[in-house]
C-alpha cells in the first residue's frame, strides 16, 4: 500500500526519476487496472477539494532511498561518512516522522475539518429544513390565513387545547414516568425482596436441607447406633451364648476327658482282665493238657489193665475150664475110686466073711457055708437082678443094637450068618443054656445031689475051701495086707489127692478169690477210673464250657475293647474337634471381643459424634430460630414494604388507570381532532384544489420533493455517521501503525523493512527467474500488494454501491477523499507489515519444504528440488547438482556427481 | 533399498498419478485431500507449505499434492507443476469477493506449459452453506467457457458433508484412464 501511495504520489507529482531500472520495470508491471481509476478520481477530487495531504514525506523517503543506494556500494573508508549519513538519514527519518506526525495532525485536522464540514452540512441541512419548514409554515399560515380566520382561531384553540393536552400529556407522562420509576423501584425492590426472599428461602432451604441432612445423618447415626447397639447386644448375647457354649464345651471336654480316662481305665482293666483271663486260659490249657496227658496215661493204663483183665479173664476161663476138667476128672476118678472102693469093700467083706468062716467049726462051717451060700444066692440073685438089669440094659442095648442092627443092615447082612451062627450059637447057647439050665437043674439036682455030693464035695470043697480058704485066707491075708497096703496107699493117694484137691481147691478158691478180689478191685478201679474219667470229662466239659464262655467273654471283651478303642478314638476325635471348636470359639471369642471393643470404640465415637451432632443441631436450631426470627422480621418488614408498595402501586395503578383513561379520552379527543384536522386538511385540499389547482399541485410536488430530500438527507446523515465511525477506527489504526512504525524505525536493522519495496528486491527476483520472467506477470511480493489493495478498494466500492444514488454525488466526493487518505495511510502500514509477513511466511514455507525434502525418500524429494531451488534461490548449477545427487542416490549404478573438493566441496567427505 | 523398492513398485504396481489440489486460501483444499484419503473430516490449520498423500480410488493410485493457497506462497505453486496429470482447482463458493482473484490465479496457472496436458477439475466447494454461488455462477465467474484445448469439468462439492467428491473422482479417474 505504501508503495502504491508512493507511486501515486510520484505519478501525481510528476514523479521522481526512477532510482533503478528494476523499480521502473516493477512500476510498469505493478499497477492494476482496478487501481488506476480511483486514484485518478482521487487525484481529481482531492485537488478540487484541496484536502490532499502533503507530498513531501514520500519525496523524502525517495531521497533517502537514493542516498541508501548511493551509499550502499561505498567502501570501508566511507563507513564513518556512512554513519554520518545514517545519522543524517536518521535525522531525516525523524524529520519524516515529524512530518508524518504533522501529516497525521493535518489528517486529524482534516478529520476535524471534515467533522466540522459534516456538522456544517448538518447545520445547513437543518437550516434548510428549518427554512423549508418555515416556508411551508408560512405558506400554510398564509393559506390558512387567506382561507379562514375561523379555522385559525379554531386552530389556535385546537393548538392551545393540544398544547394543554400536550402539557397534560407531558404531566401525565411525567407522572407515568414517575409511576414507572416507582414501578421500577417497586419492581427492583420487589425483585430485591424476591431475591432476598429467594436467598432467605434458599438459605432456609439450605439450612433445612442441612438440618434434614443432619437429622437424616443423626437418624442414620442413631439407627446405626441402634443397629450397632443391637448388634452389640446380639454379639454380647452371642458372646455369652458362646461363652456358655464354651463352658459347656469345656464341661463336655472335661466330661469327655473324664470319660476318656474312665474308658482308658476300663480299657486297662479290660486289658488286665483279658490278660488274667488269658493267663487263666493258658493255665487251664496247661491243666487241660496235663489232664489230657494223665487221661491218656490213665487210658493207656486202663487199656493195659483191660488187656490184663481180659488176659486174666481168659486165664480165669482157662483155669475154670481146667478146674471143671479137673473136677470132672476128679469126679470120674472119685467115682471110679468109689466103685473100686465098693468093689474092694465087697471083696473085703467077702474075704472077711470067708476069713471068719474058715475059723468056724463043721456046723458053723456048714452054717457059714449056708450063709455063704445064701449070700451067694443073694449074690446070685443080685447078679441075676444085675443080670436082668444087665439083660434090660442089654435088651435096651440089644434094642439099641437092633436099632443099630437095623441101622447096620449090611452089618447084619454081613453079620447075619454070624448072627445066625450066633443065633444058633445063641440057640445053642440057649439050648446050652437050657441044657445048662436043665443041666443046671440037673446040675442043681446034680448040684443038690452034687450039693450033697458038693456037700460031700463042699466038704471036700470045704476042705478044699478050707484049703482054699486057707489059701484064700492066706491070699486074703496077703490080699488084706495088700489091700491094706493098697488101701493105705490108696488112702494116702486119696489123701494126697484130697489134699491135692483141697489144696487145689484152696488154690482155686484162693485164685478165685484173688481173681474175684482182683476183679472187684479192677471193677472198683475201673469204676473209679470211669468215675474219674467222667469227672475229668465233666471237668473238661466244664473247662471247655468255661473256655467257651471265657472265649465268648474274651470276644465280648475284645469287642468291647475295640468298641472302647473306637469310642476312645471317637472320644479323641471329639476331643480334638472340641479342642478345635474350642480354639475356633476362642478365636471367635477374641474376634467378638475385638469387634466388641471396636464397636465400643465406634459406639463411643458415635456417642461423641452424636453429642457433637446434637450440639451442632442445637446450634443450628438456634441459628435456625434466629434466622427464622430474622426471616419473620424480614418477612414482616417485607410484607409491610410490600403492602406499602402495593398500596403505592395500587394508588399508582389507580392513577395510571385514571391517567390512561384520561389519555384514552385525550387520545379519543386527539383522534377526533386529527380526524377534524384530516377533515380540515381535506377541506383545505379541496379548497386548494378548488381555489388554486396549479399552485396546490406545485406545492404538493414541492412538499414531496422536500420530503424525499429530507429522507435522503437523513440517509446521508446515517451514512456519514457510519463513515465518521469508520474513519475514527481507521484513525486509531493509523495511530497504532504510526506507533509501530516509530518502533520499527527506531531499530536500525529493520531499516530494510521500511524500504522493502525498494528497488533492490525486485531486480533480484527477476534475476532469479530468468526463464519465467517473461511469463510471470507479477512478482512474488507485488501479488500480495495488488490483491490486498484490490480487496480494500473493492470493499470501498461496495460501500459506495450501497449508498442511494440520490446522494451519491455528494458522498462520492467526500468518500473518495476519505478513501484516498485511507489508502495512503493503509499503504504506509501495509508496506511494512506485508514485507514482514512475507518474510515470515516465506521463511515458514522454506522451513516446511526443506524439512519435507530432508525427511522424505529420494523419489519423493526429487519433486521438491525445484521448490527448494526457487526458495533458496539456487542457480542452475546447484540445482543440477542436487538432482544428480538424488538420482545417484536412487539409482543402483551410475557415477557420483562431482561435488567439489576442499573449500568448494558441497558435501561432508565420507569418513571411510 | 528404498530405491530398489520404488523401482519394483514402479515396475509391478500401478503407476501413481500426480494430482495437484490448488485454490485460494481457505477454499478447503486440505479438507478435501484428507476427505479423499481418510474419508473423514479432519481439523486443519492453514497450510504453509504443502501436504502430500497417496489416495487409491478405483484401483488407481493418486499422489495428491495439496499446496498451500496463501497469497504469499501462491507463486511457489509453479514449482510443482511438472509431471502433473490433473489439477483439482478448489473454489470457495461463498467467497464472492475473491472469485476474481481466483479466476486470475486459474488463468495464469493454465497458461503454464507444464500443465498443457493436465486435466482440470473445478470443485465449487462449500455448497452446504446457504447462499453459496451455484455451479453455473462459479463457472461463469471463472470464465471456464472460454477454456480451449482443455479437458475440464466443474462439480459442486461439500468437503464437510462429503457430497460431490465421489462423482468428481469418478469423472477424474475415468478421464485419466481415457487419456492414457
Amino acid at each position: 500500500m505504501f508503495a502504491k501511495l508512493k507511486k501515486k504520489i510520484q505519478e501525481e507529482g510528476g514523479g521522481a526519476p526512477p532510482s533503478s531500472p528494476g523499480e521502473g520495470e516493477k512500476r510498469q508491471l505493478s499497477p492494476g487496472p482496478g487501481l488506476a481509476s480511483p486514484v485518478a478520481d482521487e487525484g481529481a477530487k482531492a485537488t478540487g477539494l484541496g484536502l490532499f495531504p502533503n507530498k513531501s514525506p514520500s519525496k523524502d523517503s525517495e531521497a533517502s532511498a537514493q542516498l541508501d543506494t548511493g551509499h550502499s556500494k561505498e567502501t570501508k573508508d566511507e563507513v564513518l561518512a556512512l554513519l554520518v549519513k545514517r545519522t543524517d538519514q536518521v535525522k531525516k527519518l525523524e524529520s519524516k516522522i515529524s512530518e508524518l506526525a504533522a501529516l497525521i495532525k493535518e489528517k486529524n485536522k482534516y478529520a476535524e475539518k471534515l467533522e466540522i464540514s459534516l456538522e456544517k452540512q448538518q447545520d445547513e441541512s437543518i437550516a434548510k429544513q428549518k427554512e423549508m419548514q418555515e416556508d411551508f409554515k408560512k405558506k400554510s399560515n398564509q393559506m390558512t390565513e387567506s382561507f379562514t380566520l375561523a379555522l385559525d382561531k379554531k386552530d389556535d384553540d385546537w393548538k392551545k387545547k393540544i398544547a394543554e393536552i400536550e402539557k397534560e400529556k407531558e404531566n401525565l407522562q411525567k407522572s407515568l414516568e414517575k409511576a414507572e420509576e416507582y414501578r421500577m423501584k417497586y419492581f427492583k425492590k420487589e425483585e430485591e425482596s424476591e431475591e432476598m426472599e429467594g436467598l432467605t428461602t434458599q438459605e432456609l432451604a439450605k439450612l433445612k436441607h442441612m438440618l434434614l441432612n443432619k437429622d437424616q445423618l443423626l437418624e442414620k447415626t442413631e439407627s446405626n447406633l441402634k443397629e450397632k447397639t443391637e448388634a452389640l447386644v446380639i454379639s454380647e448375647k452371642s458372646l455369652k451364648e458362646l461363652q456358655n457354649i464354651c463352658e459347656k464345651l469345656k464341661m463336655e471336654v472335661d466330661d469327655s476327658k473324664i470319660q476318656k480316662q474312665r474308658c482308658e481305665e476300663e480299657s486297662q482293666q479290660h486289658y488286665t482282665t483279658i490278660l488274667g483271663l488269658r493267663a487263666e486260659k493258658e493255665a487251664l490249657a496247661k491243666q487241660l493238657e496235663t489232664a489230657t496227658e494223665t487221661l491218656s496215661q490213665k487210658t493207656k493204663r486202663l487199656s493195659s489193665l483191660e488187656q490184663t483183665l481180659t488176659d486174666m479173664e481168659n486165664d480165669f476161663q482157662t483155669l475154670q475150664r481146667n478146674y471143671d476138667l479137673f473136677q470132672n476128672k476128679h469126679a470120674v476118678d472119685v467115682e471110679e475110686k468109689d466103685s473100686h472102693i465098693q468093689h474092694v469093700q465087697e471083696r473085703v467083706i467077702l474075704l472077711e466073711q470067708r476069713l471068719k468062716d474058715t475059723t468056724l467049726s463043721g456046723d458053723e462051717h456048714l452054717t457059714a457055708l449056708q450063709t455063704e451060700r445064701t449070700n451067694l444066692e443073694k449074690k446070685l440073685e443080685e447078679s441075676r437082678q444085675q443080670l436082668t438089669e444087665v439083660k434090660s440094659v442089654w435088651s435096651e442095648k440089644i434094642s439099641h443094637l437092633e436099632s443099630q442092627i437095623s441101622n447096620l443092615n449090611a452089618k447084619i447082612v454081613e453079620d447075619s450068618e454070624d448072627f445066625k451062627g450066633k443065633q444058633q450059637e445063641m440057640e445053642t447057647m440057649k439050648a446050652n443054656f437050657e441044657k445048662q439050665i436043665e443041666s443046671l437043674h440037673s446040675k442043681l439036682e446034680a448040684a443038690e445031689t452034687k450039693v450033697l455030693r458038693t456037700n460031700e464035695i463042699v466038704d471036700e470043697k470045704d476042705r478044699l475051701l478050707e484049703k482054699q480058704k486057707l489059701t484064700l485066707e492066706n491070699e486074703t491075708l496077703r490080699a488084706r495086707e495088700m489091700s491094706s497096703e493098697s488101701e493105705a496107699l490108696l488112702r494116702e493117694e486119696v489123701h494126697t489127692l484130697k489134699s491135692k484137691i483141697t489144696s487145689l481147691e484152696h488154690n482155686l478158691e484162693k485164685t478165685k478169690r484173688e481173681h474175684e478180689d482182683e476183679k472187684v478191685k479192677l471193677h472198683s478201679s475201673q469204676d473209679d477210673y470211669l468215675e474219674r474219667e467222667i469227672e475229668t470229662e465233666r471237668q473238661i466239659t466244664t473247662l471247655e464250657d468255661q473256655l467257651l464262655t471265657v472265649k465268648g467273654e474274651l470276644k465280648v471283651a475284645t469287642k468291647e475293647c475295640s468298641r472302647i478303642s473306637a469310642q476312645m478314638q471317637e472320644c479323641k476325635r471329639q476331643n480334638e474337634q472340641l479342642e478345635s471348636k474350642f480354639a475356633s470359639v476362642e478365636k471367635e471369642l477374641s474376634e467378638t471381643h475385638d469387634q466388641y471393643q471396636s464397636l465400643d470404640r465406634k459406639y463411643k465415637n458415635k456417642c461423641l459424634e452424636y453429642q457433637e451432632c446434637n450440639t451442632e443441631r442445637d446450634q443450628l436450631m438456634l441459628r435456625n430460630a434466629e434466622l427464622s426470627q430474622n426471616c419473620e422480621h424480614l418477612k414482616k418488614s417485607k410484607s409491610e414494604e410490600i403492602n406499602s408498595h402495593q398500596n403505592e402501586i395500587e394508588a399508582l395503578q389507580l392513577e395510571i388507570q385514571e391517567k390512561s383513561a384520561k389519555n384514552k379520552d385525550l387520545e379519543v379527543k386527539l383522534g377526533d381532532l386529527r380526524s377534524n384536522i384530516v377533515q380540515y386538511q381535506t377541506k383545505i385540499e379541496q379548497q386548494e384544489t378548488k381555489q388554486v389547482a396549479a399552485l396546490s399541485a406545485m406545492e404538493s410536488t414541492e412538499i414531496q420533493r422536500h420530503k424525499t430530500e429530507i429522507s435522503s438527507l437523513e440517509d446521508q446523515l446515517a451514512e456519514k455517521n457510519k463513515a465518521i465511525k469508520m474513519q475514527q477506527q481507521r484513525l486509531t489504526d493509523l495511530k497504532k501503525t504510526l506507533q509501530r512504525e516509530l518502533k520499527v524505525q527506531s531499530l536500525p536493522s529493520d531499516e530494510s523493512n521500511g524500504t522493502s519495496n525498494s528497488p533492490r528486491d525486485s531486480p533480484s527476483n527477476n534475476r532469479k527467474f530468468p526463464s519465467n520472467g517473461s511469463q510471470n506477470k507479477h512478482t512474488v511480493p507485488s501479488i500480495g500488494n495488488n490483491s490486498k489493495s484490490e480487496q480494500s478498494v473493492n470493499s470501498i466500492i461496495r460501500e459506495k454501491e450501497k449508498t442511494p444514488p440520490a446522494v451519491i454525488e455528494q458522498t462520492t466526493i467526500k468518500q473518495d477523499a476519505l478513501m484516498r487518505n485511507v489508502v495512503t495511510n493503509a499503504d504506509h502500514r501495509d508496506s511494512f507489515e506485508n514485507a514482514r509477513e512475507h518474510l515470515d511466511v516465506n521463511f515458514e514455507y522454506l522451513k516446511h519444504v526443506v524439512m519435507k525434502f530432508m525427511l522424505s525418500k529420494e523419489t519423493e524429494a526429487v519433486h521438491l528440488i525445484r521448490a527448494i531451488s526457487i526458495l533458496l534461490k539456487l542457480n542452475q548449477n546447484e540445482q543440477r547438482l542436487m538432482k544428480d545427487t538424488l538420482e545417484y542416490k536412487m539409482s543402483w549404478f551410475g557415477s557420483k556427481p562431482n561435488l567439489g573438493k576442499g573449500q568448494t566441496a558441497k558435501v561432508i567427505p565420507p569418513s571411510y | 533399498m528404498g530405491g530398489l523398492l520404488s523401482y519394483f513398485s514402479g515396475l509391478f504396481g500401478s503407476k501413481e498419478r500426480r494430482i495437484l489440489i490448488l485454490g485460494l486460501d481457505g477454499a478447503g483444499k486440505t479438507t478435501i485431500l484428507y476427505r479423499l484419503q481418510v474419508g473423514e473430516v479432519v481439523t486443519t490449520i492453514p497450510t504453509i507449505g504443502f501436504n502430500v498423500e497417496t489416495v487409491i480410488y478405483k484401483n488407481l493410485k493418486f499422489q495428491v499434492w495439496d499446496l498451500g493457497g496463501q497469497t504469499s506462497i501462491r507463486p511457489y505453486w509453479r514449482c510443482y507443476y511438472s509431471n502433473t496429470d490433473a489439477i483439482i482447482y478448489v473454489v470457495d463458493s461463498m467467497d464472492r469477493d475473491r472469485i476474481g482473484i481466483s479466476k486470475q490465479e486459474l488463468v495464469s496457472m493454465l497458461e503454464e506449459d507444464e500443465l498443457k496436458k493436465a486435466i482440470l477439475v473445478v470443485f465449487a466447494n462449500k455448497q452446504d452453506i446457504e447462499g453459496a454461488m451455484t455451479v453455473t455462477e462459479v463457472a461463469n465467474a471463472l470464465g471456464l467457457s472460454s477454456l480451449k484445448n482443455r479437458k475440464y469439468q466443474i462439480f459442486k462439492t461439500s468437503a464437510i458433508k462429503g457430497e460431490g467428491l465421489d462423482e468428481a473422482m469418478d469423472w477424474l479417474s475415468n478421464s485419466i484412464l481415457q487419456q492414457k
